[in-house]
């Protein structure tokens, strides 16, 4: 089901109707969700417990003063802002979730490098005859490794103009469909994708410039 | 390379031997082979598949290098030169033709022509309005565009060797340059390639079966299990 303002939804014998969705706390590994205080009691089955309390502040005060406020009356609370919040559910991300995608994106690069270096060796011995009849002809080898430099860049190019154009819409797709999975990029990290793409096309193209020293100038005459 | 002062003599062998060797056995592939090749003659190889004619033109050409004795090119020893001098010296001075064309067949006639002169190291707007001109000589132009794939068998050895002579090597190598051609597409190439050698002072070495090329042949060289007889 997809969550949206006014909708209805039963948890146990609970009818609750979502009144609005937050942006920032959904943190993936913990998600929050707000209710009422009874309503959360009634959830847990706990009444008399409560992990945490969402204070929504009235027109007039500031959030720090009703924070000190809140510490001086109940010293053994721990009382975060909206900012705070934010900031610690990020930084749980880093350390707890992000991690983890890390390791999938390095094991993803990995993967890709050698399929990317696999297309390129698998063109060079396709075109073995060639390579030989261009060192036949006096290429050098600045050249021929130029060569297979530019095949790995167009490569890389156009995946990654393939990858931008669907990655805004698809990203839009999910926003509508889970709207409560943010999916929020900064140019800086469209940057570094970039630059770790064009290490790896020219890692591949490195990996692949070995086959052409194992082609013979002879193999053109066989 | 001195090739400001002409010297009729082209290429020298002397006791060249080349001798392939694998864990198991060794061939002897080309043996004791002592010759000269001048400007402006052609020169015919004959022998039977794998009498060492191909190996021969390839020590010529400096693509491999011989197991004993010396080549001289241009007055120059050749096992003297580095990989990269070589290169240069085959890009500059050595012109080849293949038994099937061997062009590169990514690139268009035209580009198949400038390529060579690139790896000479002339300018990009020289070696194009060379490559047109040569094209304008050998009734090509109207395929300047054209992928070798689209080309005749006679075409593809025509642009083949226009690019052979697009740098004005002084030597063109020929491997079996008519063997995949029809009679009189052949012919017309071996009527090129003498003109090469007599108006235009170039040392042609062909190794071929064709007999049509022994009366075009200032010489005709036996070749036999790797001795010239």
């Amino acid at each position: 089901m997809i969550p949206k303002k006014n909708c209805v939804i039963q948890i146990q014998d609970d009818t609750l109707t979502i009144v609005g969705l937050s942006d920032g706390t959904n943190a993936l590994v913990i998600q929050y969700a707000f209710a009422t205080l009874k309503q959360v009691q009634s959830l847990i089955g706990f009444p008399n417990i409560v992990t945490c309390f969402l204070i929504k502040i009235k027109e007039g005060f500031h959030p720090d003063s009703v924070t000190r406020t809140i510490k001086d009356e109940l010293p053994d609370l721990e009382v975060y802002d909206q900012k705070t919040f934010l900031q610690n559910n990020i930084r749980e991300m880093e350390t707890g979730f992000l991690p983890f995608l890390y390791t999938v994106a390095i094991i993803g690069m990995i993967v890709l490098t050698t399929i990317l270096s696999l297309l390129l060796s698998i063109n060079i011995l396709e075109q073995r005859k060639d390579y030989a009849v261009l060192k036949i002809l006096g290429s050098s080898k600045k050249l021929l490794w130029r060569l297979i430099l530019d095949q790995s860049m167009i490569i890389i190019g156009t995946s990654l103009i393939l990858a931008f154009l669907l990655f805004f819409p698809l990203t839009l797709l999910i926003e509508h469909i889970y709207p409560e999975i943010s999916t929020k990029t900064s140019l800086i990290q469209i940057i570094i994708v970039t630059l770790i793409t064009g290490l790896m096309g020219i890692l591949s193209a490195i990996i692949s410039i070995r086959k052409i020293r194992k082609i013979y100038p002879m193999e053109a005459f066989a | 390379m001195n090739q400001d002062q002409p010297s009729p003599i082209i290429v020298k062998l002397d006791n060249v031997s080349k001798i392939f060797r694998s864990n198991s056995h060794h061939t002897v592939a080309v043996q004791n082979v002592s010759m000269q090749f001048s400007r402006g003659e052609l020169v015919m190889l004959m022998g039977p598949s794998g009498s060492g004619k191909t190996t021969l033109l390839t020590l010529i050409a400096g693509l491999i290098r011989p197991s004993t004795g010396s080549v001289h090119l241009f007055g120059q020893d050749i096992l003297k030169f580095s990989q990269p001098e070589l290169q240069h010296l085959r890009a500059d001075a050595i012109g080849f033709i293949f038994q099937n064309f061997l062009l590169i067949e990514a690139l268009t006639v035209l580009q198949n022509l400038i390529i060579v002169q690139r790896f000479a190291g002339k300018s990009n707007h020289f070696a194009t309005q060379h490559s047109l001109n040569l094209l304008r000589k050998f009734d090509l132009i109207q395929l300047a565009q054209q992928f070798p794939s689209k080309l005749s068998q006679g075409q593809k050895q025509r642009v083949a060797i226009a690019r052979a002579i697009a740098n004005d090597a002084p030597l063109i190598i020929a491997d079996e340059p008519t063997a995949s051609l029809e009679s009189e597409q052949g012919f017309e190439i071996i009527q090129i390639l003498h003109e090469l050698a007599k108006k235009r002072s170039k040392c042609v070495i062909v190794a071929s079966h064709d007999l049509r090329i022994r009366k075009y042949a200032d010489r005709i060289l036996h070749i036999n299990d790797g001795q010239i007889n």
